[in-house]
């Protein structure tokens, strides 16, 4: 706004100093203040970390809502009505997703996500740097399914969306299950959940016999190469390995790089690697001082699918499989039935 | 008051560096993720000279640690021995090897490389050293080409291409990484840099550049004593300085990328040890470069003994090892410098 | 004088410059073994680039260029090395090489690839360092010396290439009095040896005194070299280098003395007035001088050529009647003053004594009628048998004003004491002026 007043200088006023202006900024702010704490006060009430993770939903409830339940964060979250617009910001929960049905319901998913075949079609709103708080925002979704890795501010801007944030985030396979439940409490597909938990207990039960009778092997599972990076204990598929009649050579605990010198002397049967690190049992042979140990010598290095031994959500009960496979080739080659070939009901297959 | 400030004498100072030289290796060999008795360590080199082998520690030993401990001291070398000559070039101590993006040519060479190989990871082992290694000489052939093209190649002008093409690179070696996201995690590896994939494969591949690399400066090591009058009066005395100028970067050049193409980009060494070793030695190239080679292949070797050690069996990154011993070494040779006879 | 010396250094016709234009053109020089020809002239007139075109810091646009009769876009740089030697003006001595470590450099030229130096090499060193009065700092670090030292162990490392050739640009700027003598020294001895020295002089008068030979470069122009005292005159050093200074014979050297009086852009253009000065014998030089920046235009009386106020006049470009050196006055002379002194419009007698040689000087001065303004007083300066005393009462008699030294002449003052065309009251003849 130019003024021009009588010696000819042009003078502009300054629209932030002018009182009005200043009062009506004022009253917008307070309402927008006002809008969002209101947001927040209905999106759902965080209470700080009471309880630890792993309570399990009630059992059969099915269509109650409104559904209350604990998150990996240790967020208490209480969901009003069944959610009609889901986004997930990891693979494993989309596959949880629609393992319980609720594929038509997933509006986001993030760029790793390729299980089932479906998922291709759906807005990608997540990526390696984490979820597009605009995209997400796009998909107007009313739950969202995160993880640990999420940060808090990028939660507070998606509950600011009106949306419901719950960490997935299992470390075991019991934690698998329990997150099962709760997406299933909290979507009114409990029943589906439970069935689905039910079977998944049911290959792993039937893996556990198959190998019950087997010595245990030892075993070592690459993650990474160049640095040799290894999952140690306590572990996904640490746990893994140990319910498929293994024990992992790493005493470490976590994911660590791991040094080629230990790795010949701990000298595993088993020598296992995710096709994301090595895809060429040949090339592991070849590498130095490798001809030594007993996996490369029996010829025991496989290569496993990282999507279904690295994702914590439905399919990790065929990883157990493959990895027990791994383990005992001979436990498999001999059972029928429900080892092999088999994966179960509500999941598709690919 | 006249200085005396005195240097020791050569034979002194190369005698000191040779003995830690082999007394780091002979460490970097004895002590590792699992414990070995020096005897052992000595009858399995022993067998392997003579062609036997008797089995777990003598692989060990032979396949895994000694040509690590070797790879370390020669891309140490080849690190100080490139920060030498850039030292030299730019009249300038804070140069080091990849000052010309060099680094940044390597990166993208290695980031491609394991895109190409996703599937294939098999031909990771012999594909990504020699893109890398592709890689930076051809940065450093366009970073020369874009500096010199006004007929003279001075140190400002090299510096400016150098960080020209060091950032482009950089962002096209991010673009691929969004582009490949499951290979970021093998690049950011690399590009900390480490000796884990070291083999006698590696030691092949960088023994002759490293042996053609060094045996070019260490004949021309008054002519870099030249170079330290600056470039007219290396001139008025004779050299032919555009030329030689061209012959020690493309030397340098060919030093960093054979050590970055097997170790990936090691921060540190290449700058800190000319430094500390100038500081010691003098600036006399005939006495600074053999003892700049001598004492970068002695830290990197402790250096990755340290990081294969401090937390056994896993391990971390060589670079930050160096960083953390050298910066504090560093600011304490200044501070005895400054403080000493002045 | 036996066989013809050697030309060492040869321009033909030759440009030189840094990008396309040259700096100077044409060149034509000589330099041969056993001189000293030292170039002179103004900043910028290309004097270090004339150098700088033997080791290829600059170009060679045209011409030839000719070392030890070789062209020098065809010698290699190690050979080049060792035919010439350069001191610049500043050297660069990075990090801390000792001194003697410095000045062996200078052999790289000698020293063949995969030799190390030799005992000849070392001597050649030492000799070079005890020339240069360097010896004694052989082992301190060459950026511990201060720039005198590094200035001479600079031409320590340039006489370690053994050269025939040594080009110096302004090579004693920085060093002290002892050793700047003793610097030129050593390049007049080495001269006398077979050098062939080509040296760029800021100062006119070392140039005099050291190179046999000195040439103008200025205007992009090489000057024909000569002798300096043929070379350096008043009126080259006007056209060159704007400054009006008097050249002569230093008593002492026999070699040019250059004082220079004033510089052309300080003088005052316009004429404020004339004033007409008697003097003789320096007295009125200082005078002379102020009132020449002053903007007066000055003519004098008569003078004795070698007076010192005579040369101080031919540089102001002062005119006046010339006698011969001890003469008296004759009638032209008296003549040609009494018309200097008529068309003035201020005379000023300056504290000169009178004799019967230059008594028409005072005569003339007091006769012309004009203000008048008389320094000091008559006593004791009269030897004309009283004709001074007499001129100076008649002067005093016509409204002179008296001054007690040359500091105080005003020759404004006089002319308002005389012509009182303003406010102030008519004060008759002898108010005393103000001092200036």
């Amino acid at each position: 706004m130019t003024r021009t007043n009588g010696t000819n200088c042009s003078t502009r006023t300054d629209l932030k100093r002018h009182p009005r202006v200043r009062a009506i900024a004022r009253g917008v702010g307070v309402a927008a203040f006002a809008a969002l704490l209101a947001f927040a006060l209905a999106g759902c009430t965080k209470t700080a970390g009471t309880s630890a993770g792993n309570t399990a939903a009630p059992a059969g409830s099915g269509h109650t809502f409104p559904a209350t339940i604990t998150d990996d964060a240790s967020n208490t979250v209480t969901v009003k009505a069944a959610p009609q617009r889901i986004v997930s910001l990891a693979p494993a929960n989309t596959e949880t997703l629609f393992a319980l049905g609720l594929g038509d319901k997933v509006v986001g998913v993030t760029s790793y996500d390729d299980y089932p075949p479906e998922v291709a079609k759906i807005a990608k709103v997540g990526d390696f740097q984490g979820p597009n708080v605009e995209a997400v925002a796009a998909a107007k979704p009313d739950l969202v399914l995160a993880t640990s890795g999420v940060q808090a501010d990028v939660v507070k801007k998606l509950e600011a969306l009106g949306a419901t944030v719950v960490v997935i985030d299992p470390q075991t396979l019991e934690g698998v299950y329990t997150d099962i439940q709760r997406v299933g409490t909290i979507t009114g597909t409990s029943p589906a959940a439970e069935g689905l938990v039910a079977q998944m207990k049911a290959k792993v039960a039937s893996v556990q016999k198959a190998v019950a009778s087997e010595p245990k092997v030892s075993a070592f599972i690459e993650i990474g190469q160049n640095p040799l990076y290894t999952a140690g204990t306590g572990t996904l598929m640490d746990e893994l390995v140990t319910l498929a009649g293994g024990t992992n050579v790493v005493a470490q605990p976590g994911y660590v790089s791991y040094s080629a010198e230990q790795l010949i002397k701990d000298d595993p049967q088993v020598y296992m690697a995710t096709k994301g690190s090595s895809s060429d049992p040949a090339s592991i042979a070849k590498r130095p001082g490798y001809d030594k140990i007993a996996a490369v010598k029996d010829g025991r290095i496989v290569i496993l699918d990282d999507s279904i031994v690295s994702r914590p959500g439905p399919r990790i009960v065929d990883g157990l499989e493959a990895v027990a496979k791994a383990l005992h080739p001979n436990a498999f080659r001999a059972a029928t039935g429900a080892g092999a070939g088999a994966s179960g009901g509500a999941t598709p297959t690919p | 008051m006249p200085s005396d400030r005195r240097h020791p004498s050569a034979l002194a100072v190369f005698a000191t560096l040779s003995v830690a030289l082999a007394a780091a290796m002979a460490a970097g060999l004895a002590f590792g993720a699992v414990r070995v008795p020096l005897a052992d360590i000595a009858a399995a080199i022993g067998r392997a000279l003579h062609g036997g082998n008797a089995g777990l520690v003598d692989t060990l030993v032979v396949q895994v640690r000694l040509p690590r401990v070797i790879l370390a001291a020669l891309v140490g070398a080849a690190l100080a021995g490139a920060g030498t000559l850039y030292q030299a070039l730019f009249r300038n101590p804070l140069a080091d090897p990849y000052i010309l993006g060099v680094s940044s040519g390597a990166g993208l060479g290695a980031m491609i490389a394991l895109v190409l190989t996703a599937s294939v990871t098999a031909a990771r082992y012999g594909a990504v050293p020699v893109a890398a290694f592709l890689g930076a000489l051809l940065t450093m052939v366009v970073v020369v080409r874009l500096a010199g093209s006004r007929g003279r190649l001075d140190a400002t002008s090299l510096l400016l291409a150098g960080v020209a093409i060091s950032y482009t690179l950089a962002a096209l070696t991010s673009f691929v990484m969004v582009m490949a996201r499951q290979q970021m995690a093998a690049i950011v590896y690399w590009m900390m840099g480490g000796l884990s994939a070291a083999s006698w494969g590696y030691v092949a591949m960088i023994a002759p550049m490293f042996a053609l690399g060094i045996a070019v400066p260490l004949l021309s090591t008054r002519e870099l004593n030249l170079m330290l009058l600056g470039d007219e009066r290396a001139g008025h005395l004779g050299l032919p300085v555009e030329r030689f100028k061209v012959l020690m970067l493309a030397t340098a050049a060919l030093l960093t990328a054979a050590a970055v193409a097997v170790a990936g980009l090691i921060g540190f060494v290449g700058l800190m040890t000319p430094h500390m070793v100038r500081l010691v030695v003098g600036p006399d190239h005939r006495r600074l470069l053999p003892a700049s080679l001598l004492a970068g292949a002695t830290v990197l070797v402790l250096a990755d003994l340290i990081a294969r050690v401090v937390l056994r069996p896993v391990e971390i990154p060589v670079g930050i090892v160096t960083a953390l011993l050298g910066g504090p070494f560093f600011v304490w040779l200044l501070v005895r410098e400054r403080g000493g006879v002045r | 004088m036996s066989a013809p010396a050697e030309t060492l250094l040869a321009y033909r016709t030759a440009d030189v410059g840094y990008a396309e234009t040259p700096v100077v053109r044409g060149a034509d020089l000589d330099v041969c073994a056993g001189e000293i020809v030292g170039l002179v002239g103004p900043n910028g007139a290309g004097k270090s680039t004339l150098l700088r075109a033997v080791t290829g810091d600059s170009r060679l646009l045209a011409g030839t260029l000719a070392v030890a009769g070789r062209d020098v876009r065809e010698l290699a740089p190690l050979e080049r090395a060792r035919l010439v030697g350069v001191v610049p003006q500043q050297i660069g001595a990075a990090f801390s090489l000792p001194a003697r470590e410095f000045v062996a450099l200078g052999r790289h030229p000698h020293v063949p690839r995969f030799s190390a130096p030799g005992e000849h090499d070392r001597e050649v060193v030492q000799r070079a360092m005890e020339l240069t009065d360097t010896a004694r700092l052989a082992d301190k670090p060459a950026d511990e010396l201060s720039g005198g030292d590094v200035q001479r162990l600079a031409l320590a490392q340039a006489l370690a290439q053994e050269p025939r050739v040594l080009l110096l640009d302004e090579p004693t700027s920085h060093l002290d009095l002892n050793h700047r003598m003793q610097i030129l020294d050593l390049t007049r001895q080495l001269a006398d040896e077979g050098m062939a020295v080509l040296a760029v002089f800021h100062d006119l008068e070392l140039a005099g005194r050291y190179a046999d030979r000195v040439s103008v470069v200025a205007d992009g122009r090489v000057g024909e070299p000569g002798p300096p005292e043929r070379v350096i005159t008043a009126e080259s050093l006007r056209d060159v280098f704007g400054v009006r200074a008097v050249v002569g014979t230093d008593p002492v050297t026999g070699s040019v003395s250059v004082t220079p009086v004033v510089r052309e852009q300080a003088v005052e253009r316009g004429t404020r007035g004339k004033v007409f000065v008697v003097g003789g014998s320096g007295v009125a030089a200082p005078l002379l001088r102020r009132l020449v920046l002053a903007g007066w235009q000055v003519s004098a009386g008569a003078l004795n050529s070698g007076d010192a106020d005579q040369l101080v006049a031919d540089a102001l470009r002062v005119e006046y009647p010339a006698i011969p050196p001890f003469a008296p006055m004759d009638a032209a002379a008296a003549v040609e003053a009494s018309r200097l002194a008529t068309s003035a419009d201020v005379v000023v007698v300056c504290e000169v004594p009178f004799g019967h040689g230059n008594i028409d000087n005072l005569l003339v001065a007091v006769r012309a009628k004009k203000p008048t303004v008389l320094v000091g007083d008559i006593e004791g300066r009269d030897f004309a048998g009283g004709a001074a005393a007499s001129y100076w009462r008649e002067a005093l008699d016509h409204g002179a004003l008296v001054v007690a030294s040359a500091d105080e002449v005003d020759p404004s003052a006089a002319l308002t004491a005389a012509h009182p065309s303003d406010s102030s009251p008519a004060s008759g003849g002898l108010g005393s002026g103000p001092g200036v």
